[in-house]
């Protein structure tokens, strides 16, 4: 069976929301990417 | 960073979001004999690139196994690898992308060149994030981040909602021209 584009993509863009919503909550000041590679 | 409770969840949901869209533009692709041209060519590069991109998300995603040595200050080899595939995959992915919102834009009509055009200014972003990050530490880069994540996942539930454009069967690409009219007249 195949599965529609439209299905995946659509499923991709709401998770991509979901995700990115996470991202957007409130963090503590993250280590730059300049102190990873100290 | 790494070490907040929603890090994981976040980026979890983002590595399975990156995974449906590679996914997504594959099976496009095996729908290309019904495509333009120009949008079949774009949306193979465009399946390549994000393939190869959604390697960074699962590295990004396992970063959290580096967060005690990231506070420490010590070696962090996953958060490493994750940075240094970042480097080259953001910028591959986002411009494969943006590539592919210009195809779109040609070959569309009406309301799907205003979705191409997300594609365009979201992969745009999304390229250009990585890189400013890197060379200017100082920059933020969150807007470009954020920027480039909502303008594509926009783009992947308007194209689910409007579709691409099709290759027109030959002989009703154009109405005859005036010659010809006048010569079949």
């Amino acid at each position: 069976m195949t599965v529609s584009y439209r299905l995946l993509l659509a499923a991709s863009g709401l998770l991509a929301i979901a995700g990115g919503g996470m991202h957007l909550t409130p963090m503590p000041p993250a280590p730059s990417v300049t102190t990873w590679s100290r | 960073m790494t070490a907040d409770p929603a890090w994981v969840t976040g980026h979890a949901l983002t590595a399975v979001s990156a995974v449906l869209l590679a996914a997504g533009l594959w099976a496009l692709h095996r729908t290309g004999g019904s495509l333009p041209v120009r949008t079949a060519r774009a949306v193979r590069v465009a399946a390549v690139a994000v393939s190869l991109y959604v390697v960074e998300t699962l590295f990004h995603l396992a970063a959290v196994v580096d967060s005690d040595a990231l506070a420490a200050g010590d070696l962090a080899p996953v958060a490493g690898t994750h940075v240094l595939l970042s480097a080259v995959l953001y910028p591959v992915s986002g411009v494969a992308l943006a590539l592919l919102g210009v195809a779109l834009l040609r070959d569309g009509c009406g309301r799907r060149r205003g979705v191409a055009l997300a594609a365009v200014l979201g992969g745009t972003l999304h390229a250009a994030a990585v890189p400013l990050v890197l060379l200017r530490p100082d920059a933020d880069g969150a807007p470009l981040f954020a920027g480039g994540a909502v303008l594509l996942a926009l783009w992947s539930l308007l194209t689910a909602l409007t579709g691409v454009p099709t290759r027109r069967p030959i002989g009703t690409t154009a109405a005859p021209a005036p010659w010809v009219a006048q010569r079949i007249g």
